[in-house]
């Protein structure tokens, strides 16, 4: 799958170049580029205070970045008021109007725009239905709901067919179940309107789910932009191994062991020193730390590629076993090294399998080849 | 039964604490009424009952009960209806542009610059001045022979400004909005922190221009304010008396005699104690009237978040 680095062009939607946003001496974006298609709906995701807002805000023109170019739809939009710009963005705080009814709040950009008054009706009641608000035009946002507020948001962001979408968190205020459902409806709305998104969550989850592509911030520099299957599979670094994923990837650190073993079920050839015993590695994984000349990574692996397994490589001991559903996941203990207490490795128990009980010395096996990262830079090695 | 009279007993129990707990409530509220009826029920109450009895115009000489024929007489006299007129058209003067004035500086002041402390200091300074220093201030200003303003208003020289019938009302409104504008600006000023930027960014992108972006989501938040500072600036210029002390003393040829003033006058200039107190006794009562008139009406049109 393409990683997103095609060079920027006019077939995108959005695109930025370069971009720069500092604040004194933070920089709350730096130097990012990327590239949204026309009709994606792509989901910025990171942790609290990357600027995933700020990326929003650039777009949008509430602000201007200090450095790079903003284009929308090929053309250079740094500069340019945000009326012009001709995207709308949904809020955390879904910024309804209080004082005006539900009807006023969505006809509001049309008003601005000096849209015909039959024109304004049709367009808010033909929204309105289709967001299934139309019984709640005549109140004021302090008579709705959480979920019926974020609705009106949205219809006063689709009514005026903006060229994109900027969404800020649309669902982080509803509650477990209804965030679910919302997700669910907002893909499909995007699908039937085709009109571009970008999704901003801090949720790795909804990341996951409603993201064709994602794109993984953090500290304002883009780590990693991809598939949700290839940013699990295999993270550019060892910030997107620890931060996507439900649990997240183990990464642990790992030193290169200076002659060939064999273990158990596992080949011949060179191995991972971890705590608690060894990880296989490939030929490739090999051939790329020989050029490189290292012989301390961190390694990072899936629940799902580890295993209890009598014949197993590392040796650890059951922390405890949680059940998410279906699914059961191990906290295994490795042995400690130093002073400080080993290293919790979350194990999938694949079904059927008997689960290990808590203070249970068991061995696990690796049944994936680990990703390696840089100990310095955290960068993927076999990138 | 006695299933009723367990119910009685509960009863009795019931209305026994709730007498308790009203107990409590005026015992809790009884130091802010006994304040009250000493210093504004009381004082009420004997200037009606003053206001019917007519002060002899020997100082020595007892007043004589005239009953309510006083009241009918000074709210018929042209002195009484030229003073009220004078104190509308002061309000009108110094309100609307007060407020207007308030809100300009408060938005001003709520751009986010380097340096805009200094001028929120600024403006909010004539909180810190007194009405008195404010007059004397202006007096110097005002003054024919050297003050700045005559001279930048080509009224150098002659009478002076405060002595003019035209203008002496003007000036001292001017005055007045100038003393007030801190009180007005802080208000404002708090007012606007407490909209959310979001709403604006909001409005932004929904494409309305600036002074659209005040009309209908800046003003509207605003309404709250704004109308507890025209409650509270009408009861004031009914009420503002320093100013016109220092400045006119209600001349010249009572230009400036505002209703405050002519009670201030009647009383302690010709000691005439009745008519005072009929005049004040009839402010009060429009005060009431106006301030429930707003309530009733222009707050309908206030929008009150929840
Ligand atoms: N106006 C500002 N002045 C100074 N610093 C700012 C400003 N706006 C944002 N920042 C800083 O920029 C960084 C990114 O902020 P931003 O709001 O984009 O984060 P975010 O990813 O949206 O976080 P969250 O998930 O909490 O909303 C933060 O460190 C923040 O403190
Ligand atoms: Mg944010």
């Amino acid at each position: 799958m393409d990683g997103g680095d095609r060079p920027p062009g006019a077939a995108s939607a959005i695109s930025l170049e370069g971009i720069t946003k500092s604040y004194g001496e933070v920089a709350a974006v730096d130097d990012l580029s990327l590239q949204i298609d026309p009709g994606e709906l792509l989901v910025l995701v990171g942790p609290s205070g990357c600027g995933k807002s700020t990326v929003l805000r650039l777009i949008a023109g509430l602000d201007e970045p200090t450095a790079g170019t903003v284009r929308i739809a090929g053309e250079v939009v740094n500069g340019i008021d945000p009326k012009d710009r001709d995207v709308a963005m949904v809020f955390q705080s879904y910024a309804l109007y209080p004082h005006m009814t539900v009807a006023r709040n969505i006809e509001f950009p049309l008003r601005a725009r000096r849209v015909p008054k039959a024109e304004r009706e049709r367009s808010v009641a033909g929204v309105a239905r289709n967001l299934q608000i139309d019984h709640l035009l005549k109140r004021k946002p302090a008579a709705l709901s959480g979920g019926q507020r974020q609705r009106v948001a949205l219809a006063r962001a689709i009514v005026r067919r903006p060229r994109a979408f900027l969404m800020d968190e649309p669902l982080s205020n509803l509650d477990a179940q209804l965030r679910i459902e919302m997700r669910a409806a907002l893909v499909e709305l995007q699908a039937r309107l085709g009109t571009t998104v970008v999704y901003v969550t801090h949720d790795q989850v909804e990341a996951v789910t409603m993201g064709r592509r994602i794109a993984i911030l953090d500290s304002g520099r883009l780590q990693q932009v991809a598939t949700p299957a290839e940013v699990q599979a295999r993270p550019a670094n060892a910030f997107v191994a620890a931060f996507i994923g439900s649990p997240p990837m183990n990464v642990m650190p790992a030193t290169l062991e200076p002659g060939e073993v064999t273990t158990g079920t596992q080949n011949a050839g060179r191995h991972l020193a971890v705590a608690g015993g060894v990880l296989p590695l490939t030929g490739a994984q090999q051939a790329a730390l020989g050029a490189r000349d290292l012989t301390t990574v961190l390694a990072g692996i899936r629940a799902e590629d580890l295993q209890v397994d009598p014949e197993g490589s590392v040796r650890a001991t059951v922390s405890f076993v949680e059940s998410f559903g279906a699914e059961r996941i191990a906290a295994c203990r490795l042995p400690a090294t130093g002073a400080a207490d080993g290293q919790l490795v979350m194990v999938r128990i694949s079904a059927g399998a008997r689960a290990p009980r808590t203070g249970e010395a068991v061995t696990l096996g690796a049944h994936a080849p680990a990703s390696l990262f840089d100990p310095a830079s955290g960068a993927r090695l076999d990138a | 039964m006695p299933d009723r009279r367990r119910r009685t007993v509960l009863g009795r129990r019931a209305s026994r604490r709730a007498l308790r707990e009203a107990a409590t409530g005026y015992l809790l509220v009884l130091p802010a009424l006994a304040t009250f009826a000493v210093f504004v029920f009381y004082p009420l109450g004997r200037a009606i009952w003053l206001g019917l009895y007519r002060t002899s115009v020997s100082p020595n000489l007892p007043s004589t009960y005239v009953g309510p024929s006083q009241y009918a007489s000074v709210v018929s006299s042209s002195a009484f209806l030229g003073s009220l007129w004078r104190t509308i058209l002061f309000a009108v003067f110094t309100m609307p542009a007060g407020i207007a004035l308030g809100i300009a500086l408060a938005m001003l002041a709520h751009q986010r610059l380097r340096g805009i402390q200094v001028f929120r200091t600024v403006f909010s300074s004539t909180v810190a001045t007194s009405t008195a220093v404010a007059s004397v201030i202006f007096f110097t200003l005002l003054d024919p022979q050297i003050g700045l303003l005559s001279y930048w208003l080509g009224k150098k020289g002659g009478a002076g400004i405060l002595s003019d019938p035209t203008f002496a009302l003007p000036a001292v409104s001017v005055v007045s909005i100038w003393q007030n504008i801190g009180f007005t600006f802080i208000l404002m000023s708090a007012a606007l922190q407490a909209i959310p930027d979001t709403l604006l960014d909001a409005a932004r992108l929904d494409g309305a221009s600036s002074w659209h972006r005040f009309r209908s989501v800046t003003l509207p938040l605003l309404s709250p304010t704004v109308f507890f500072a025209i409650v509270v600036g009408i009861i004031g210029s009914f009420q503002a008396f320093g100013q016109i002390d220092i400045l006119t003393q209600g001349g010249p040829n009572n230009h400036t005699m505002v209703l405050i003033y002519y009670i201030y006058q009647s009383a302690f200039v010709n000691n005439d104690y009745g008519l005072a107190a009929v005049a004040s006794v009839v402010l009060f009562a429009i005060l009431l009237v106006v301030t429930l008139v707003q309530f009733r009406f222009v707050e309908r049109r206030v929008f009150y978040a929840t």
